[in-house]
Formats: C-alpha cells, sequence, structure tokens
C-alpha cells in the first residue's frame, strides 16, 4: 500500500483523539468517583443501580416509620399493663366486698376505693403520648368519657349500647415495607396495626344478663350498687370482671407481639440495607486502584501519542538534495 | 529520409515534457495539504513514426520522433469514491442519532438526579403524614414534594420541546446546505461539460482536473445528508439520486422543501413532484426520525415526551382519585390538560393555597384515618398500567430510561463500526489519491536529470548541425 504523508497525519490525528477520549472518559470515573455517569455507560448496571437507589430510599424511610410509630406502641403497652395492676386490686376489692362481713359503711369505703381506681383507668384509656390519644380510634380525641348523667360514652355512643355490628373498623395501619396492597380497601396483611382502640380494650356492649361488658361502665355499676348496699350481684360483676381482665391482657399481648415484629422488621431492614449499600458500591463506585492504574496507563499513552507527534511526519527526500 | 532538424525537434519535444512534468509536480507538492485535492499525473506517450498509413513506409528514416505530453490525469480510484460515499452516510445518519439522543440523555439524568428522588421524596412525605395525618406540618411537606414532582415534569418536557426545536432548526439548515450543494454540483456540471466541449479528447481531464476535485468534495460532502448513487455521463457531466429519486440530471436539480404540519411533525418533499422524500441514511433522515417518532421502531424526543405524558397523567390520576369527600366526590389535588399533560401539570389553586385541603375533612371517619394516604402508595408503588409497562411509577422511570440507555449503546457501537469503515476507506482513497512527497521529490530529480540530459541531447544535435553546415566542405581552404 502506498503511503502518503495524509495517511500518516490521519492515523496519527486518529488515535491521538482514542487516548484522550479514554484518558478523559477515566479522569470523569476518578473525579466522580463513579462507575456510571449516564445510564449508557453500562445500561444493565445502571438499570439495577437505579432500582437499589429506590430501595435504599424506601428502606430509610420504612425505618423512620418503625421508629416513631415504636414510641407510640410502647405507650400502649405500658398504660395497659398499669391498668392491669389496677384491675388486680379491683379484683381483690371485690371479693372483700362479697364476703359478707362488711358493714353498710365499709361497702362505702369499697365503694369509693373503687371508684377512684375506676378514674384512674378512665384516666389511663384517654392518656396523651406525643400529639396523639394512646388508645384513640380513627378520631384523635379522649376516647373515653363519661357524661354528666354518669353515661359512659365512646365517640358520643353510649358503650353499652354499642353491638358488634354497629362498630366501624377503626384500625390505623403503618406501611413498613412488606408489600402495601391496595385495592379498595387496605390489604391489611401487608401492613402493622399502628393504634389499640380503647373499645376493645375496655369492651363493649351487654352481656345476656344485662350487665355491660365495659370495664368503666361496669364500675360504675359495682360502685353505686355497693354504696346502696346490694351485693346480690356481686358474682355476676366478679364473672365481668375477670373478662375485662382478660380483654386487657389480649390486648397487652397483641401489643407486645406487634412490638416484638416492629423490632425483627427494624433489624431486617437494617440487614438489608447493609446489603443494598454494598450493592449500590458495586454497581456505582469505581475500584480506586484499578482506575488509578488504567488512567495511569491511558495517560501514558497520550503522553507517547504526544511525544510521537512531533515525529509524526518523518524525513523525506527534501532533507536529502543537494 | 530523415529531416536535418529531426534531433532538434526531438530535444525541443523534450524539454517540453520534462517542464511539463516538473509543472505537475510542483503542482502536487504545492496541493499537498489541500483538501479534496487529487494528485496529477503527467501522461506522455513516445512519438509514433507512422504518421499515414496511405503512403509509402518511412523505414527506420521517421524513427526517434521524441515524446508527446497527452494529458495531465487525476489518479483516483472511482470505486472507492462509491464506497466511501455510502458509508459516509451511514456514519453521518449514527453521528446525528447520537448527537440527539445524547441531548436527551442530558435532560433525562435519572443517574445524576432525576425524578426517581423526586417522586421518593414525596412518598416519604406521605409515609410521614400517614404516621400523624392531622398535622398540618406533615401536609405542608407533602405539598412542596408534589409542588416539586409537577415542577420538575414541567422542567423535562419543555427541555424536551427546546431540544426538538433545537433539532428542527437543524434539520432547516441541513436541507438548505442540501439544496445549496445540488445546485452548485449542478453548476459544476455545466462549467465542466463547457470546457471539456472544446477540448480536443474526450478523455483528455487536464483543464477540469480542479474542477472535478471540487465537483468530488462536494458530492463528498451530499452524502453526509443522504445516500447518494451517481451516474457519469460521457459529456463529463455527472446526474446523482438520492435513494433511487434523481436529483441532479443534465440541467435539472431537485430541491428539498422542508413542510411543518399541523401536529407539529415534519415532513421533506420533493420540490418538482411535492412526494415524501424517503433516505435509507444520512442526517436527513436521522433528524426526521428522531424529531418525529414517538415509538415504535424508533424512539425520537417525542417518545420520551409520550412517557412523561403517561406518567404525568397517572400522578394526576393517582392523587385526584383518592381523597374522597363527605359527599363522595374525590377532591382533585391536580390539574392537568389533557392534550399535554407534562407540560401542563400544576398543582390545583385550593390546594396550593392551602396545605390542609389535602387534609380537611379527612375526618369522614375520623382526623387519624390514614386510608387515603396509604393508597396514594400503594397505588404510586403499586401495578400502573403506563402503555405497554405495568408496575411502579419509579420503575416506569427506570424503564423508560433504560430504554434510551440501550439504544444510545446500540447506535454508539454501530456508528463506532460505521465511523472505523469510513476512516479505512478514507484511508485507502488518501492512499491511491493523496500527494507523497517522496514521490514528488523523486520525481523532481527524476525531471531535473530528465531536463539536463535532454538539453544535452539539444548541445549534440546544435554541434552536428554546426558542423554539417559550417565544417563540412571546407577540406583544403
Amino acid at each position: 500500500m502506498r503511503i502518503t504523508q495524509k495517511n500518516l497525519t490521519r492515523a496519527y490525528l486518529s488515535g491521538l483523539n482514542r487516548n484522550m477520549s479514554q484518558l478523559s472518559k477515566s479522569n470523569q470515573r476518578l473525579s466522580t468517583g463513579k462507575r456510571i455517569n449516564k445510564v449508557s455507560d453500562q445500561v444493565t448496571d445502571a438499570q439495577k443501580a437505579l432500582k437499589v437507589r429506590n430501595q435504599i430510599r424506601n428502606n430509610e424511610q420504612f425505618v423512620r416509620n418503625i421508629q416513631s410509630i415504636q414510641n407510640e406502641i410502647s405507650a400502649q403497652e405500658s398504660s395497659a399493663m398499669q391498668m392491669n395492676a389496677i384491675l388486680i386490686d379491683v379484683k381483690e376489692l371485690l371479693v372483700k366486698a362479697g364476703s359478707g362481713i362488711n358493714s353498710e359503711s365499709d361497702k362505702v369505703i369499697i365503694a369509693n376505693e373503687i371508684s377512684q381506681l375506676n378514674k384512674s383507668i378512665l384516666q389511663l384509656v384517654n392518656v396523651k403520648s406525643s400529639d396523639r390519644y394512646t388508645f384513640a380510634g380513627l378520631n384523635n380525641e379522649a376516647p373515653i368519657q363519661v357524661d354528666v348523667n354518669g353515661k359512659v360514652l365512646f365517640n358520643g355512643v353510649d358503650v353499652d349500647d354499642i353491638h358488634e355490628l354497629d362498630l366501624k373498623d377503626d384500625s390505623i395501619f403503618i406501611d413498613i415495607g412488606i408489600g402495601m396492597k391496595f385495592e379498595s380497601k387496605i390489604d391489611q396483611s401487608s401492613v402493622v396495626q399502628l393504634n389499640t382502640s380503647a373499645i376493645h380494650l375496655l369492651g363493649y356492649g351487654k352481656n345476656v344478663n344485662g350487665t355491660p361488658n365495659n370495664l368503666v361502665s361496669l364500675l360504675n355499676k359495682v360502685v353505686s350498687d355497693l354504696k346502696t348496699g346490694d351485693v346480690s350481684q356481686l358474682s355476676e360483676y366478679q364473672k365481668q370482671l375477670s373478662e375485662s381482665v382478660d380483654r386487657v391482657l389480649i390486648q397487652v399481648t397483641d401489643i407486645g407481639t406487634r412490638y416484638a415484629y416492629l423490632e425483627n422488621s427494624i433489624s431486617r431492614l437494617e440487614n438489608e440495607k447493609l446489603n443494598l449499600t454494598a450493592q449500590q458500591n458495586n454497581l456505582e463506585s469505581i475500584d480506586y486502584e484499578e482506575e488509578t492504574i488504567l488512567n495511569k496507563s491511558y495517560d501514558m499513552a497520550y503522553q507517547i501519542s504526544l511525544q510521537l507527534g512531533s515525529k509524526v511526519l518523518p524525513l523525506s527526500i527534501f532533507d536529502f538534495m543537494r | 529520409m530523415r529531416s536535418t532538424f529531426l534531433g532538434l525537434e526531438t530535444a525541443r519535444k523534450g524539454l517540453v515534457a520534462n517542464q511539463k512534468g516538473l509543472d505537475v509536480t510542483g503542482q502536487n507538492i504545492t496541493n499537498v495539504n489541500t483538501a479534496g485535492y487529487t494528485r496529477q499525473r503527467i501522461d506522455t506517450i513516445s512519438v509514433s513514426s507512422i504518421t499515414n498509413s496511405n503512403i509509402k513506409p518511412l523505414g527506420t528514416s521517421a524513427v526517434g520522433q521524441g515524446v508527446l505530453v497527452t494529458g495531465v490525469s487525476q489518479i483516483r480510484d472511482k470505486q472507492l469514491d462509491i464506497r466511501f460515499r455510502s458509508e459516509m452516510s451511514e456514519t453521518a445518519y449514527y453521528d446525528k442519532t447520537l448527537s440527539i439522543l445524547d441531548g436527551v440523555e442530558t435532560i433525562l439524568n435519572e443517574i445524576g438526579n432525576g425524578i426517581q428522588p423526586v417522586l421518593s421524596g414525596f412518598i416519604s412525605s406521605l409515609q410521614d403524614l400517614s404516621l400523624y395525618p392531622d398535622q398540618v406540618t406533615n401536609a405542608n411537606i407533602v405539598l412542596s414534594n408534589a409542588k416539586s414532582v409537577t415542577q420538575l415534569l414541567r422542567h423535562y418536557s419543555s427541555q424536551l420541546d427546546q431540544l426538538k426545536t433545537q433539532y428542527n432548526t437543524d434539520l432547516m439548515i441541513d436541507v438548505d446546505n442540501t439544496n445549496t450543494l445540488i445546485k452548485k454540483i449542478t453548476e459544476l456540471n455545466t462549467a465542466i461539460k463547457n470546457e471539456l466541449g472544446q477540448s480536443t479528447s474526450k478523455h483528455d481531464t487536464s483543464n477540469v482536473n480542479e474542477l472535478l476535485d471540487i465537483r468530488n468534495t462536494l458530492l463528498d460532502q451530499l452524502s453526509q445528508y443522504g445516500n447518494i448513487s451517481t451516474q457519469e455521463n460521457p459529456d463529463g457531466s455527472i446526474d446523482v439520486s438520492f435513494n433511487e429519486h434523481v436529483i441532479i440530471s443534465n440541467k435539472f436539480s431537485e430541491q428539498i422543501n422542508l413542510l411543518t404540519q399541523t401536529d407539529g411533525t415534519n415532513r421533506l418533499v420533493w420540490q418538482s413532484t411535492g412526494d415524501s422524500v424517503i433516505l435509507g441514511s444520512g442526517t436527513l433522515k436521522a433528524s426526521l426520525e428522531f424529531i418525529n417518532s414517538d415509538g415504535g421502531s424508533i424512539n425520537g424526543i417525542p417518545y420520551y415526551q409520550k412517557q412523561l405524558d403517561l406518567l404525568a397523567n397517572r400522578f394526576a390520576e393517582i392523587l385526584n382519585t383518592s381523597f374522597i369527600e363527605k359527599d363522595g366526590t374525590a377532591k382533585t389535588l391536580i390539574q392537568i390538560d389533557d392534550k399535554s399533560p407534562a407540560h401542563s401539570i400544576t398543582i390545583n389553586q385550593t390546594w396550593l393555597t392551602k396545605a390542609s385541603y389535602l387534609i380537611d375533612n379527612l375526618d369522614v371517619n375520623g382526623s387519624l384515618d390514614n386510608t387515603p394516604i396509604l393508597s396514594i402508595i400503594a397505588k404510586l408503588e403499586g401495578k400502573n398500567t403506563l402503555g405497554t409497562f405495568v408496575g411502579s411509577l419509579s420503575d416506569f422511570v427506570t424503564s423508560y430510561v433504560t430504554t434510551l440507555g440501550q439504544d444510545m449503546s446500540y447506535f454508539e457501537s454501530r456508528y463506532e463500526v460505521s465511523l472505523s469503515i469510513t476512516e479505512d476507506i478514507q484511508n485507502r482513497r488518501d492512499s491511491v489519491s493523496s500527494v507523497s512527497l517522496d514521490e514528488e521529490g523523486a520525481n523532481l530529480m527524476l525531471y531535473d536529470k530528465a531536463y539536463k540530459a535532454v538539453s544535452r541531447l539539444m548541445t549534440a544535435m546544435d554541434e552536428f548541425l554546426d558542423i554539417l553546415i559550417n565544417k563540412t566542405g571546407l577540406i583544403g581552404r
């Protein structure tokens, strides 16, 4: 093949360009620390990297969600435990009242004690932690109220008159990253329940004998009976009281289970985050050692090309003519 | 009979030929860096002693008539020209394609900072609101995050519009250039034809070599705009076709018109017939495809606008159907114009002026009811059908930027291949047609030496004649 000056310069320039563009790409990778600066640099890796970034952002949010509701749930737990302790006292007082050795005045004293404890229960059920009533349903209001006539109200409705069917679902759910699904309503298995409703904690409606299921209402009845010296219903009340204790205990267990589940979830999410961050590093970050060595060799190639530049047009026959 | 002065005439012809040789060498050396210059060579023949076959052969008496310069020709491989031009239009096609896609990728750069972090931010603010749905501060954050989403969508959309306008202008310039090139080549055709008409020999291009170089350069340039084919005519002119459509023939020269249609797409038509210009490659084809095509085999700028529109529409749809008022109607949170969703998406004025509009009346069931908020999150992250895509909005973004990346790397590799072929052919063309200084140096010495030798020949002839004329027959004087 005939080689002319033009061939030489063209070959030289295209080589120089190639070396320079390799060097500049490597410089960009080194200065950003990233393997991928555009999706087209590494399409499949970029696609994965975008997914991983999204997962990391979600993961962080879920951890934040759990951390903020853990406080709520532990507040529920401690209140419910206190309530349980009070109920043990109430139970003892009821036994005492039914022992048959009490005078009328003793009964009044017991009634007053129970009444005090009932007030404590009412306070506990209406306690507020941060901005939320601990045992609120969907309304952020004191859940159980006693009106002037001594009627116990939940959301303005007499608890004794509430039937199973009337009861709205007042659960509040939180997304903690277990694949929340929503099709016309939230799939409860895909979320975690945040609240413990006062109405489930204290009970509602009446049993077959017409005795209130609700703890506060029940104790009101006990107090008024004892004040008039009527002890005929005491065994019925004791039975209902142990139902109430069971109800509180069920909720305590439920709260405890949820709390433990959240703890587990946090450690799961933290593990996941470690994995994701490692993946992100693999996908997005450069291997500095490798890239530095590559950069050095690109730089070397470029410098050699430059040095070659002064010799690209070799001596021609003209340099030897006399 | 040999004529007396034959030797002198022979020497004169030799001097002329070698002088011409030096002239051509000089022309080559001086044009060593001229773009499009084809090296020239002097064509010489030895003069035949046979002048007329009708008369009696002259025998050896007419031998030694010397050298004749028949012309100056160009050294050029027409096959390489054809291959170069066809590959050039491929390379130009991929080059233009890459430049447009690169523009799109710069706008929709999810790796740097894109719409995904903004969507995540919005979802994050909804998650926070879902924990305390009755708090106006949280609602405020949701509003500002929703604003970011709508602003970014509008920003992207208008940037894509600008990109389209920019490449529209480019296309207009390209069409103008093409038309100018066609005119120039037609003019050169006429000039070459006229010059050659006066020439004695049909094949002697000596006096049009420079014009041929210009025409070849123009044809090379024209091949960037579309795939051309050429047909040389005996009169020296050249017929040119753009993808089988004749654009230059004899005195006819075609022009291309750019029409912008009502739907915003562009069309190129031939001035003579009004038919659409259909090209196989070149920048005109690339611009046209990537300005017009909204999907199918080519994902042009409108395709990405369509993806943004799908995204904007779905976003608005989810937000506008999730918060149900007491009377059963849904709150309109996002305002959108169906004709250009991504371009027009904004926050509804009511919400914009009052952040708590979002959570007002949330207490249809109770102020802590976060169901609508969770439903938005679930829908944004759940299965959405957007065109052929099914999945979360964030994955949808990944999907279209991946399409873009794949297209780019495909065209990049095609470009690399095509470019290296073009460079290779260019190299071969240089190898055939460009000036080699060594060669010219050698020629310089060759003609120089030959000139000197011929001068000696003339001196020798002169001395013979001197002896014959002045010294012959003087014996005994």
